[in-house]
């Protein structure tokens, strides 16, 4: 009698394997790009509103700031915005612009149909230093310390709840670089 | 020792279990990042044709300016074995997403620069870990996945052996 429970426990066993399994496997996606924790890679790329001005990561050494991977061809971008724009506003620190793989002009029509709070935009039209930078898609929005460490890395749009996120680590990273 | 009736399809559900808690690590790797997550973005369709590096488009078809037959080898083997980080389970070759199609040209030009395999593989895992490869490194959290076949097989020969002579002590 005993013997014929075997099976069932076996499959209870299996049972509990899934329910455990699972549910982690939405967070396992979720895994966090290998570059967190280690420098932001250097790279000096055009600007945007002026191509002539060459700007680098190294430059901003020295204080915290935010970079946001959009393009104009990229809706979820569309909906972050608004609250880039508040990151803009409200997080005190720079917040660079990656644009990735665009066309200047429809950008600059993209900024000036919806606002441009960004410090200003680096542009990366073929899409090397976006390599360098892991990214997978856009938008991505990347928060370095003043160190030039990258802290944290956000896929996809940004929401309420990521927002708040973000104004928190921001802060933390504030009250780090100035003591 | 007397036979045991359910020896059989209890091993194999063991078996099995083993095999899915195994799977965890594989699942580890393969699923990281797997699809592309909710809400984010390809460049591409709509976009003009990207021009490559070699002044044309890059597509798993185009016929590369290699300098030398083993480097064309070198390239499709490590396109291969390398994944696409935006697609479900394509390898870079495969893929025709934009970005599979930069790393693709990555790829291209550090054979030029005579970069060895294992640089160019290392290139893709300091920016994408390890979820890149297709064959994960041997590493404290891969050994299960590993080693774990290895142990499958030992264990229903085992299993196997004492089943016979079970069978051969019955007849």
């Amino acid at each position: 009698m005993i013997r014929m429970l075997v099976p069932l426990g076996v499959f209870l066993g299996l049972v509990a394997l899934l329910l455990i399994s699972l549910p982690t496997a939405e967070q396992r996606r979720q895994v966090t790009s290998p570059l967190v924790g280690r420098e932001v890679p250097n790279f000096t790329l055009p600007g945007l509103h002026d191509p002539d001005v060459m700007r680098s990561t190294a430059d901003l050494r020295g204080q915290p700031f935010l970079l946001n991977v959009w393009g104009s061809w990229c809706f979820s971008c569309r909906v972050e915005h608004p609250y880039i724009e508040r990151l803009g506003r409200e997080a005190g620190v720079p917040l660079v612009g990656f644009n990735w793989r665009d066309e200047r002009g429809e950008a600059l029509e993209w900024l000036g149909r919806f606002g441009d709070a960004w410090t200003f935009h680096m542009v990366d039209f073929e899409g090397r230093a976006a390599i360098d930078l892991g990214v997978y898609g856009a938008p991505e929005t990347f928060l370095v310390d003043h160190r030039g460490i990258i802290r944290h890395k956000h896929i996809g749009p940004v929401d309420q709840v990521v927002f708040d996120d973000l104004m928190r680590r921001i802060l933390e990273m504030r009250t780090e670089a100035g003591s | 020792m007397k036979l045991f009736p359910f020896a059989g399809p209890a091993l194999g559900a063991a078996g099995l279990a083993l095999s899915l808690l195994l799977s965890a690590p594989i699942g580890a790797q393969s699923e990281a990042p797997a699809s592309e997550p909710p809400g984010q973005e390809q460049p591409g369709a709509t976009r003009p044709i990207e021009q490559g590096r070699m002044g044309g488009m890059i597509s798993p078809i185009e016929p590369l300016p290699f300098r030398s037959e083993l480097e064309r080898r070198r390239f499709k083997a490590l396109t291969n074995e390398l994944r696409c980080t935006v697609c479900q389970n394509e390898s870079l070759s495969e893929s025709t997403a934009p970005l599979a199609r930069d790393l693709r040209m990555e790829v291209f030009g550090m054979l030029q620069d005579n970069r060895s395999d294992m640089e160019i593989r290392q290139f893709m895992v300091d920016r994408y870990g390890d979820f890149v490869l297709y064959r994960p490194p041997l590493a404290g959290h891969t050994v299960l996945l590993w080693g774990g076949p290895l142990l499958l097989l030992i264990g229903g020969l085992i299993s196997a052996v004492v089943v016979i002579k079970k069978r051969r002590q019955a007849l």
